[in-house]
């Protein structure tokens, strides 16, 4: 690590370099650019669309680095498109370095040959992300996240997929544009768990979560969370203590 | 054809790209409908000029552009509402009576082309004739009306009642070729957005992607340092459309520079000696800050009325059958999927602080 950056703010050794750069493709489906928060604590990335009807938030604590050295709070601005086109995609096992000085920021990516990109920030108008959700979730299901992409996939092209738990042992996942529907039950395994405080029924556009799904590869679970006429709420935990949480808003 | 602060706006970083009209979904749009019809008339022909007509010889360019471009917005999951104009104010006659010459003289240039075979420089000159008539802007009206699409009848301007809606928050942009829209302070102006998409270049094999532009004013008035009283005033200067010709010799950069150090217009002018000015400024800078505007106007989508659109398109018009029942088909689907059941912004879920 000779090359590159010399003096920098924050330095941190990432264990997946493909996991970290799935979370930045699904980010980069959403916005074009984003900040990279960091602090002591840990990295903190959220990112609403333009048409604000998707946010996502990450956070990923210091511990989960390898290696994890912040001098100073810290936000860098990420070109998220020019950063994807460039940066290859990390095979598994593959450890990713990042190192930012205020004015430029640098992937380097561990594999049998080792590669280094180096970007200039870019200013990111920290607009206004709320922070306290004023909902309450009357479905909350943890799920099979393969069984739960399948189920996204499957209903692919549906338009508006309508999630429905009118009973304590289904969530129906309803594609209106194509008449088709899946099914998550406590019987056949592809639900844990299931909580129904009050039958619910609420409609999404398919064309947001079909964007976002590829988030289900990082974990085993999921919880899914929502009411009647109210978001849709993804939460993904990693074995080492990322989270992940996705909101998109209802179709009324 | 509004003030020209196009210069202006791109030296101070002001206009940012629509990569994704999907960016937008869910926003009611206020489209200035005669600027919008007259992109229609000028871009929808045939290679030699001649614009799309009926048996009867009657043009029909600007209700194909109206028709398959405001589905496309739909489908997109805009809410698009149109905004006709009304009578023009007395001192836009100069302006109309030069565009009316620009067309004669337009016209005879065309003609002349197509008689010696020039077909690149017919189309050119084709492009600058189009005039909407009466009859032409009554039957966009009846066509809006049934696809279920809602029109405002402004009782002026059309770009000042969209602006005027926007800041009522009945729509979250005006959309509009000409910069006007600003200086009538619209919250947000959206160009490019009914000719989007690839296009060649006149007199060129050339093609170019034109894609939508978003201009906040506030950030706008911010980055030039100026008021929207300012602004204006940089805007007589230059020339609009109720004072064509401007101040001789003053453009965008002089103009910006005279307001921001003298304040006004009237000082800068005091200031500037052997100028002369030959229009009323301060009746054109009452235009701007005082529009008549309505709030007499319901903005509600509805299920479009295939059978009043076959009628008026197919049946009136000679549009194509099956491609009118095709664009049916996606018209329905949008207004189900994107109005209908428009997708609502997070942000009502959040606690207010």
């Amino acid at each position: 690590m000779d090359e590159g950056l010399e003096e920098f703010k924050v330095y941190f050794e990432y264990p997946s370099g493909k996991v970290l750069v799935n979370l930045l493709e699904v980010l980069g489906a959403l916005v074009d650019e984003v900040l990279f928060n960091f602090s002591e604590d840990g990295l903190t990335i959220k990112a609403l669309d333009p048409a604000q009807v998707a946010l996502i938030k990450i956070q990923i604590p210091a511990s989960s680095f390898l290696s994890y050295d912040v001098k100073s709070a810290l936000s860098v601005g990420v070109n998220l498109s020019d950063v994807l086109k460039s940066l290859p995609k990390p095979k598994k096992g593959d450890k990713l370095t990042f190192k930012a000085d205020g004015s430029f920021y640098e992937f380097f990516i561990e594999s049998i040959t080792s590669k280094r990109f180096k970007y200039r920030s870019i200013e990111v108008s920290s607009a206004e992300i709320p922070e306290e959700l004023n909902v309450k979730f009357n479905v909350r299901a943890s799920v099979v996240a393969k069984a739960f992409k399948d189920a996204i996939e499957d209903l692919k092209g549906g338009g508006t997929l309508v999630f429905e738990s009118l009973e304590k042992q289904h969530l129906i996942i309803k594609a209106t544009d194509i008449k088709a529907e899946a099914k998550l039950s406590l019987i056949g395994g592809s639900l844990l768990e299931l909580e129904v405080d009050e039958p619910s029924k609420s409609s999404y556009d398919e064309e947001y979560l079909a964007k976002v799904i590829h988030l289900a590869d990082l974990t085993d679970t999921l919880k899914v969370e929502f009411s009647t006429d109210s978001p849709l709420h993804l939460v993904l935990t990693m074995p080492s203590g990322e989270l992940v949480e996705y909101l998109q808003a209802p179709k009324a | 054809m509004g003030v020209n602060l196009k210069d202006l706006l791109e030296d101070y970083g002001v206009i940012k790209q629509v990569n994704d009209l999907k960016e937008l979904k869910g926003k009611v749009i206020a489209i200035d409908a005669y600027n919008a019809l007259y992109q229609f008339l000028a871009a929808i022909r045939q290679p030699d000029g001649t614009p799309l007509m009926d048996s009867k010889g009657r043009i029909t360019s600007h209700l194909s552009g109206l028709f398959y471009r405001t589905i496309n917005l739909m489908e997109d999951g805009l809410k698009p509402v149109y905004v006709f104009d009304g009578k023009p104010p007395e001192l836009k006659a100069k302006e109309l009576a030069e565009r009316t010459q620009f067309r004669e003289e337009a016209l005879k240039k065309y003609e002349k082309a197509v008689s010696e075979g020039r077909l690149d420089e017919a189309r050119k000159y084709a492009q600058a004739t189009g005039k909407l008539t009466t009859d032409m802007v009554k039957a966009s009206k009846d066509l809006l009306k049934a696809m279920g699409v809602p029109y405002v009848e402004a009782p002026s301007e059309g770009e000042a009642q969209a602006a005027y809606m926007t800041r009522k928050g009945d729509a979250w942009a005006s959309a509009s070729q000409d910069y006007d829209s600003l200086l009538f302070n619209t919250v947000r102006l959206i160009r490019n957005l009914t000719i989007s998409g690839k296009r060649k270049l006149p007199g060129k094999e050339v093609y170019v992607e034109i894609k939508p532009e978003l201009i906040e004013l506030e950030s706008l008035l911010r980055e030039l340092g100026v008021t929207r009283e300012q602004l204006i005033d940089i805007a007589i200067f230059i020339g609009t459309d109720y004072n064509p010709d401007g101040v001789k010799g003053v453009g965008p950069k002089t103009a910006l520079k005279l307001v921001k150090t003298y304040g006004s217009f009237e000082k800068a002018i005091k200031a500037l000696p052997g100028v002369k000015v030959d229009f009323n400024y301060e009746e054109v800078r009452r235009i701007f800050l005082n529009p008549p505007v309505t709030d007499a106007y319901v903005l509600n989508w509805s299920e479009p009325d295939v059978t009043k659109v076959t009628e008026l398109l197919v049946e009136e018009y000679d549009f194509s059958k099956e491609r009118v029942e095709n664009a049916l088909e996606r018209l329905k689907k949008a207004y189900r999927e994107n109005i209908r059941t428009s997708v609502k912004g997070l942000d009502m879920w959040f606690k207010k602080k």
